[in-house]
């Protein structure tokens, strides 16, 4: 379904990813580690062709992205749900509105049916309250659930989420996790979670990747030892010595 | 030997001509991209009619107040220098011929690219600093097609309407001002009017607008659209825009007469 093949990218002379192979699976759910700045959500980022490889081949559903047209890539697009880190939900369009965007937009719904699958989809997120409240107006775990649930309203075939849980308290970012493992159980979707708060979603996974010095460090079952392992890393880099940190805020 | 320059001089020194030069390649093919899906106008009539109605909307007293003072000023002018040769019965004539062929379309141009032009950046910036822009290319919608063209279409549309508007004002406030502080009759200064100008003025007080308005469509709608760096960023963005559009519409200005004055 997703397969990198040997993919390098080097963005402003740094080797971001270096030789990277991995195949995702239909069904499957799949959590990619690393720490910050490793080039997870490049990853997501490359998927899509929001960006393109320095070398090697990305290749989607039997299909080279590099080989295929703007046009062919938007229908590939179309089989996706990308869910951002920051949500990116038009703030000049309601709960409703942007939950309906892409149906409206991709699909050519008609508006009863696009409102219909709108009220579906927000009542299982428990949002049906906030249809004509805008994003400024929604707490953070809110914005998150409608950028989930615009994610999942066209029906995709793979979800991509990109830190999921990031910025959210930990009350918020348990519903979320719940909401992921209920949209793996209700709706049989392919998930890639790009996150690095792994402790949140062991146990919901089938397969656990770690990216370490821009290629993939682990590949397997998600393995405590490695987590562990991976947490020692993570604390390695937040605490370098006379390290300038204020570069990243 | 670049290099070797590159690595005494600082890489900005050596960079910074050959990243304009591809800064002006981009924009040319981003403007001929929006140009070629103009089509997509229909695709998007809501959006393009919607912003036919904000940009329309926002610019017009502006451009009103604009174009009203600056025909004032003209005709306060040219009514001192003309009263010693006794040709004050020309104010009509002149301030007509002037506001309708240059001053009108040259001013609402000015006004558009101050206060459209940071618009289109602003929202347009905006959205592709909160990876709004990401989501639609994400999702397969081309953010050109569905951001850009409506807002450009709109800018190109409603520059006609607003320079006629303008001019309309322009000409009563110079008529107002001659009768008023330079004590024409008012009969004789629309008389003046109606035979000082011809259909050719009024075309060519038409054909320009239009062209400003894609010009300072696709300036703001580049700049909004390769935004980098946050709130610097976009204060960055709002500037170049609003200086190189009005530089633009200048320029465009120029070659535009040029052009006319060679076929009319």
């Amino acid at each position: 379904m997703i397969e990198f093949n040997n993919v390098s990218l080097c963005l402003n002379d740094r080797l971001v990813l270096n030789n990277l192979s991995f195949k995702m699976d239909p069904g499957k759910s799949v959590l990619l580690v690393g720490s910050s700045g490793a080039g997870k959500s490049t990853i997501l980022r490359l998927i899509l062709r929001l960006i393109k490889p320095t070398s090697g081949k990305i290749i989607i559903m039997g299909k080279n992205t590099s080989d295929i047209s703007e046009d062919e890539m938007n229908k590939i697009r179309q089989k996706f749900g990308l869910v951002f880190q920051d949500n990116a939900l038009f703030d000049s369009l309601s709960v409703e509105e942007n939950v309906g965007f892409f149906l409206i937009e991709n699909l050519h719904l008609p508006y009863e049916e696009v409102h219909r699958r709108v009220i579906e989809i927000v009542t299982f997120f428990g949002l049906e309250k906030f249809l004509d409240y805008y994003p400024s107006e929604l707490s953070g775990g809110m914005k998150k659930r409608v950028a989930i649930a615009r994610a999942i309203v066209t029906h995709p075939v793979i979800l991509l989420y990109d830190e999921p849980t990031a910025g959210l308290d930990p009350l918020s970012a348990k519903k979320v996790v719940d909401l992921i493992k209920n949209l793996r159980e209700n709706f049989d979707v392919t998930s890639l979670i790009v996150t690095h708060e792994i402790h949140h979603f062991v146990g919901s996974i089938d397969r656990l990747l770690m990216l370490k010095n821009a290629t993939i460090a682990y590949d397997g079952a998600p393995d405590i030892s490695i987590l562990d392992h991976f947490e020692e890393i993570e604390a390695q880099n937040n605490c370098k010595p006379g390290e300038e940190t204020y570069g990243n805020l | 030997m670049a290099k070797t320059i590159n690595k005494y001089l600082g890489r900005f020194k050596l960079s910074t001509p050959y990243k304009s030069i591809w800064n002006i390649i981009d924009w040319l093919k981003f403007s001929f991209k929006t140009f070629i899906n103009f089509k997509q106008i229909f695709r998007y009539r809501g959006e393009t009619f919607k912003q036919i109605y904000i940009l329309g909307n926002q610019a017009l007293p502006l451009v009103i107040f604009a174009s009203m003072f600056v025909s004032m000023v003209l005709t306060l002018e040219w009514g001192k220098k003309l009263e010693p040769f006794g040709a004050k019965l020309m104010l009509g004539r002149i301030v007509s011929i002037s506001v309708i062929r240059e001053i009108g379309p040259m001013v609402t141009g000015l006004m558009v690219a101050g206060r459209t032009g940071a618009k289109i950046v602003s929202e347009i910036g905006n959205m592709v600093l909160t990876q709004q822009v990401d989501a639609l290319r994400a999702y397969g919608i081309d953010p050109i097609k569905r951001l850009i063209v409506p807002r450009v279409f709109a800018s190109f549309i409603v520059m006609a309407p607003l320079t006629i508007l303008g001019d309309t004002m322009g000409i009563i406030a110079g008529w107002f001002t001659a009768v008023i502080f330079s004590g024409v009759d008012s009969q004789f200064f629309w008389l003046s009017v109606r035979d000082g100008l011809f259909l050719k003025d009024l075309i060519i007080g038409i054909v320009k607008p239009p062209f400003f308005g894609f010009l300072i469509g696709v300036i703001s709608g580049y700049f909004g659209y390769t935004i980098q760096g946050g709130a610097e960023g976009m204060g960055k963005a709002a500037t170049r825009t609003v200086m190189y559009a009005s530089i633009g519409v200048l320029v465009l200005d120029f070659i535009l007469t040029i052009t006319m004055l060679q076929l009319y």
